[in-house]
């Protein structure tokens, strides 16, 4: 029985909500929930650093018996971990940078400027958060086709970047809440709207920008479908889809050292910026949902 | 003074500068998001390649009403939608309700940090770890399961375990986010609400059944659309990985059998017939529960 308040609890005790009957319970429940989040992630740990002997022959053991590095070189012979490991990081920055100068002028436009429809513009612009992938899957792949884009970093960069709904209505948010006062002493100054931008919103909002940042970041070195469906040359691809291919390739001959090694490798990146940023992360995303 | 007030003393002059700033990526979005849409339904009307298509009416429907492989695509959806929307809407506001009370702040922090964890894991990558898991030789989960003396099994080759398989990573990428969110929505639930339905005598079951579930229904609805999108839309990286639709189309979901549609027999028209069908069908359901929703959801 899982339990939050004492309803017997007299008057001055019952103003703690937070008040547990069997918090053991609730400990033991969330850390086996903990526990099965990770393992996963234990697993890739333990057969990446894992002879191809004790790979298989460790029985149920969350800790590798001998550790050795030759997965890594190994892993890199057998396919071009580095060129997909470049494509990946080049991708992924050129459509972080990309969506965030996207982002930032349209929140700032939403912000604080009027134009016509202005009310309109900003709903199907933060509507495309929820459009299905379904249907811009063939249609936009028929308009890389057409531009001759197939195979290459551009395909995949340019469509993503219309993908800024959550960044420009996160970022509007924040840079509604700048006083008024700041503004318009920027203005009696003399400031363009340029240099209000640059001097005034940016170094007041960078923390919701950093969060947008690392998110977009995140969401791009992550992507898997549009990648998938425009890199088909082995050269070209990012690291998540070289790496799919390399485990159909290598399932037959069970190779699950190299394998780990590399998923290793490209979980790196994204849990890394979690790391640095997560307290912030979490709780921009734990707001988004508050109000549906 | 806040910033709304400030920029309607100065409208009459940013008309000009408002819609420059907001032009780029409004283009984008029509180009890449809006457009597909009716370029979606105009090539579901066509027969061709990705180059030359040639008009053929509602061909591509009527075929796809004949073709059982789509039909069970789409019995496959709803499966995955009656599995797991319920479990990963459930089970999150369970544990939720576990870690609103506790008074530690850095363990309430630690379990969140765990928890949130697979939301910013490349989800395609996970899959190949999973992929190891289940893997029938010397696979983490059957090395468990002789460590314990059941049966080791091929999971991903049965058509009985596989869609469960699915079913597990999905409601390991999603319970965590959803856990984290009603966490936050709990604790913005005033104390004060608590303590009055307290005082009339309400248990603990009756707390959490109509108070705790009323006061964060924009939360739970929030949460139940993105679950039936996941599982439209994003687990399609788990299939992909896992068991490519298979064993016998048990797993395949309705973007799956688009996409092999498309991108493996390049058949446009039919796929953009798919794509037609399953956002009107997405829609559908959306404005189902939002509309059900209104019943029962309370905005303050």
């Amino acid at each position: 029985m899982f339990t939050m308040t004492k309803p017997e609890s007299s008057s001055v005790e019952s103003t703690d909500r937070r008040r547990h009957r069997r918090p053991w319970l609730s400990h033991v429940v969330l850390i086996l929930c903990c526990i099965a989040t990770v393992a996963p992630l234990l697993w890739v740990l333990r057969t990446a650093v894992s002879t191809p002997a004790s790979v298989f022959d460790a029985g149920f053991n969350p800790f590798p018996t001998d550790p050795t590095w030759q997965n890594f070189p190994s892993a890199f012979s057998l396919a071009p971990i580095g060129r997909w490991f470049l494509n990946s990081a080049g991708i992924a920055l050129a459509i972080t940078i990309g969506k965030l100068c996207l982002t930032i002028l349209a929140a700032y436009g939403f912000a604080f400027f009027h134009f016509p429809a202005k009310n309109l513009i900003l709903s199907l612009a933060v509507g495309t958060m929820i459009v299905p992938n379904i249907v811009t899957l063939v249609p936009n792949f028929v308009t890389i086709a057409d531009l001759g884009w197939v195979n290459t970093p551009q395909g995949v960069i340019v469509p993503s970047l219309a993908f800024c709904g959550f960044g420009i209505f996160l970022l509007r948010q924040a840079m509604l809440q700048i006083p008024a006062e700041l503004l318009r002493a920027a203005e009696v100054d003399g400031a363009g709207a340029w240099t209000v931008l640059w001097k005034v919103v940016l170094p007041i909002t960078k923390p919701a920008v950093a969060v947008i940042a690392i998110m977009y970041f995140v969401w791009a070195w992550n992507s898997y479908l549009w990648p998938l469906t425009v890199l088909t040359d082995n050269e070209t691809r990012t690291l998540p889809i070289g790496l799919q291919f390399m485990a159909s390739d290598l399932e037959g001959s069970q190779l699950w050292g190299e394998l780990m090694a590399t998923t290793l490798l490209t979980i790196v990146p994204p849990v890394l910026l979690y790391i640095a940023a997560q307290r912030a992360i979490i709780s921009t995303f734990a707001r988004s949902g508050l109000h549906g | 003074m806040t910033a709304s007030a400030f920029i309607r003393q100065r409208h009459r002059r940013s008309t000009a500068t408002g819609l420059a700033l907001v032009a780029p990526v409004i283009a984008l979005m029509v180009v890449f998001i809006y457009w597909p849409f009716a370029h979606s339904v105009g090539l579901s009307f066509t027969e061709g390649d990705f180059q030359t298509q040639t008009f053929v009416g509602v061909d591509n429907y009527i075929a796809l009403m004949r073709d059982s492989d789509f039909w069970q695509s789409l019995i496959t959806t709803a499966k995955y939608i009656a599995v797991l929307v319920p479990l990963v809407v459930a089970v999150p506001f369970v544990l939720a309700l576990m870690v609103l009370p506790l008074r530690k702040r850095h363990t309430k922090a630690a379990y969140r940090t765990i928890l949130f964890l697979p939301t910013i894991l490349p989800f395609a990558v996970m899959a190949i770890a999973w992929l190891w898991i289940f893997n029938p030789l010397g696979g983490p989960l059957n090395s468990l399961l002789e460590v314990v003396g059941l049966e080791p099994r091929r999971w991903l080759d049965s058509p009985t375990t596989a869609f469960w398989c699915i079913i597990a990573v999905s409601a390991w990428k999603l319970i965590g986010f959803n856990t984290i969110l009603y966490a936050a929505a709990l604790e913005s639930v005033p104390a004060e609400y608590i303590e009055a339905a307290r005082l009339d005598g309400a248990g603990r079951w009756h707390l959490a059944r109509h108070l705790y579930v009323q006061l964060i229904s924009p939360t739970i609805l929030f949460v139940v659309v993105t679950a039936t999108i996941f599982v439209t839309e994003d687990v399609f990286d788990a299939i992909n990985v896992l068991t490519a639709g298979g064993p016998y189309g048990t797993t395949e979901n309705i973007l799956y059998y688009m996409y092999e549609k498309a991108m493996v027999f390049f058949e446009i028209g039919p796929a953009s017939a798919v794509a037609t069908i399953a956002t009107v069908v997405i829609v559908a359901i959306t404005w189902l529960q939002l509309h059900m929703a209104r019943r029962h959801v309370h905005y303050d």
